[in-house]
């Protein structure tokens, strides 16, 4: 139920978020005429979906990859065929919100995870998109979960402004969206995703800082612009 | 001494776990990169530009800290652009993405990319990516399959359908492995020469194939379109596919219609006229050029070629129009699509008459028609759509019209001009 919850929240956000996209070009003459209708009316279609995934996070191939494209193979009927425009659906969103889910677990999960260690008792931190932020089970198997959590406790509060949590959060979200939709943020769209980790963190349940993580990681993947061509 | 030995032999691992670790990414269709983004660093104007020219050819996205596009933002701030359209161009991902989807429109039923790799899309892909002339698509002599050697160890025990008769000839298991475990059709597909048939007189033989035609006599292509019927869809559909012609811009109905098989009612609903104004035009043409398959049938799941005899759905239903006299008796074709209008917009440039499957493919890549019906495919690959309006058909004419005059005709010339096209792209570069 609470899973069916945060679904619902994602499509709601994503939607949100595209319709902000829309917003801001139409308020900004230049970028505008830059992208061209020709260019808008495109969406990636069928499998091409699960190898944009793959591909703009760098997920690497594995069984859990193959399991995505599995759930892609079994929804390719909902998943556009043509690529046009009009050819998006409720089916279509739920596909690329379900897709999107499972790849950025994987990203989260597994790449994330791997790319955050502790070597000779220091904190090495080579994340990609969630550096500095506490992940609890994301955290490095095996390693000092309690030094990595002193150090990246989002709720601590003995930082400087410039490092807050929520900045990490905010760089966070900033990378993905240049990955995933190959533009920068805008405010407004930034605003949005940054208050549903915010809901997700203050709601205080179990692995709060790891599902903040996978809702922006979600809402950015599955929104218009990261399936546009 | 002992430290040296250690430092060499952990290297000589690392290597080694290295190289593995290579081979096998580079079997996968889509090889992922992974590398860290600079917000702190606008994007520049270039690195946006770039992503159009990549998503146009590849059909897919990568981090804006993809070293690709970093190369591709180089070339176009020093304004060397077609520099920075080769970088996608050889990108394993234009073949494994652009160029199959492409591929499988062509080689489907239904017209759709929702269909696996078959062999008609595997030896479209290899054209594409050997850098072959586009005519060898419809007259090649040769077919593309898997090469295990080109496979990592661990992956080669997997691939295990590879054999020519069960899994090539008489099912499409040897390329749906393609699917199944992820390959990337640039890297592991290998060209044979000589396509191959099911010996009819012993069936779990393979033959080398009388009248091959490229992809027209690939088991996909006959699996769906000679597959029942009266042939009279591989006419249509290698009219439609290969010269961009679906049959009612070539219909004719002022042109001999003796070829006209029995079967054609000649009174439906008792009425000449009928047959006369909307039943001979499409017919006259396209059964003057059935004759070119009168030998094929795809049935009990394998494409059959009988060197002895004619195909019994070639002269169905004799009851039909029992005074009519003619017969389809041999492979011969004598093209009736040649006069009026039909002549300026196919372009013919060869003989139009004929025997067999390979003679007719020969006329339809020497026609003019030929070449642009590849820049309409190239188009709507790459530009995601088909063109339309009067400015994009006139983009697909100029480049059909280039296309044309080339004596090496690959596909990647195509691809290359349309990722340079505002048009095309929606994008000023």
């Amino acid at each position: 139920m609470r899973s069916l919850k945060l679904l619902t929240l994602i499509i709601i956000v994503a939607f949100a978020v595209a319709c902000s996209e829309q917003k801001v070009k139409d308020s900004v003459g230049n970028q505008a005429t830059a992208t061209s209708a020709y260019k808008t009316d495109r969406i990636l279609h069928g499998e091409q979906v699960a190898n944009n995934l793959v591909n703009s996070l760098g997920l690497k191939n594995s069984g859990q990859i193959d399991n995505m494209y599995d759930r892609a193979e079994s929804a390719r009927l909902l998943l556009s065929e043509s690529g046009n425009y009009d050819t998006i659906t409720g089916g279509y969103l739920n596909v690329m919100t379900e897709l999107s889910e499972a790849a950025c677990e994987h990203l989260v999960f597994d790449l994330e995870r791997g790319r955050l260690q502790i070597v000779d008792g220091e904190v090495e931190d080579n994340r990609h998109y969630f550096r500095g932020i506490w992940l609890e089970n994301a955290a490095p198997g095996g390693a000092d979960a309690s030094r990595v959590n002193a150090d990246y406790e989002y709720t601590t509060s003995n930082y400087s402004a410039a490092y807050s949590p929520k900045i990490r959060y905010q760089r966070a979200v900033k990378r993905l969206a240049r990955t995933l939709w190959g533009r920068d943020i805008s405010a407004t769209e930034e605003t949005e995703i940054m208050a549903l980790i915010q809901t997700t963190l203050d709601a205080g349940a179990a692995n709060k800082g790891y599902r903040a993580a996978i809702i922006a990681c979600t809402t950015i993947a599955s929104s218009f612009d990261s399936v546009r061509q | 001494m002992y430290k040296i030995e250690s430092l060499i032999t952990k290297i000589i691992a690392f290597s080694i776990l290295t190289i593995s670790i290579n081979v096998s990414a580079q079997t996968y269709q889509v090889i992922p990169n992974s590398c860290l983004e600079d917000i702190d660093t606008p994007l520049s104007e270039e690195i946006q530009k770039a992503r159009s020219i990549w998503m146009a050819l590849t059909g897919t996205t990568v981090p804006m800290c993809d070293d690709r596009l970093k190369r591709m933002e180089i070339y176009i701030k020093k304004g060397d652009f077609s520099k920075a359209v080769d970088v996608a161009l050889k990108d394993p991902l234009h073949y494994n993405i652009r160029v199959r989807d492409m591929a499988a429109r062509i080689c489907s039923r239904d017209v759709t990319f929702r269909t696996e790799v078959n062999d008609c899309i595997a030896t479209i892909v290899g054209i594409a990516r050997d850098g072959l002339d586009v005519a060898d698509v419809v007259t090649g002599n040769f077919y593309y399959r898997i090469d295990l050697d080109k496979l990592s160890p661990t992956k080669r025990p997997s691939v295990n359908r590879n054999s020519l008769v069960n899994d090539i000839l008489r099912s499409n298991r040897h390329y749906e492995q393609i699917n199944d475990h992820q390959l990337s059709m640039y890297h592991v597909l290998k060209k044979e020469d000589g396509q191959q048939i099911i010996d009819l007189l012993d069936q779990s033989r393979a033959r080398p194939a009388i009248d091959p035609a490229g992809v027209i006599t690939s088991r996909a292509f006959m699996e769906a379109h000679a597959t029942a019927g009266t042939n009279r869809r591989m006419v249509q559909m290698s009219f439609e596919q290969f010269l961009c012609k679906p049959i009612t811009d070539w219909a004719d109905n002022t042109v001999s219609d003796r070829f006209v098989g029995r079967d054609v009612d000649r009174k439906p609903g008792n009425d000449p006229q009928k047959y006369h104004i909307t039943c001979k035009g499409c017919h006259a043409p396209m059964d003057s050029m059935r004759g070119a398959f009168a030998r094929v049938d795809f049935n009990n799941n394998f494409y059959r070629y009988s060197l002895t005899s004619i195909q019994d759905k070639m002269n169905r239903n004799g009851d039909t129009n029992p005074d009519l006299f003619f017969v389809v008796s041999d492979d011969s074709y004598d093209s009736q699509a040649i006069y009026g209008a039909n002549a300026s917009q196919f372009g013919w440039r060869g003989y139009t008459k004929g025997s067999g499957m390979s003679d007719l493919a020969q006329m339809i890549a020497e026609s003019r028609a030929y070449n642009s019906c590849w820049a309409k495919h190239a188009f709507q690959s790459a530009c995601g759509r088909a063109p339309q309006t009067d400015e994009e058909m006139a983009v697909v004419d100029s480049l059909g019209a280039s296309f044309d005059g080339l004596n090496q005709r690959p596909l990647s010339y195509l691809y290359k001009k349309l990722a340079l096209n505002r048009i095309c792209l929606g994008v000023d570069l």
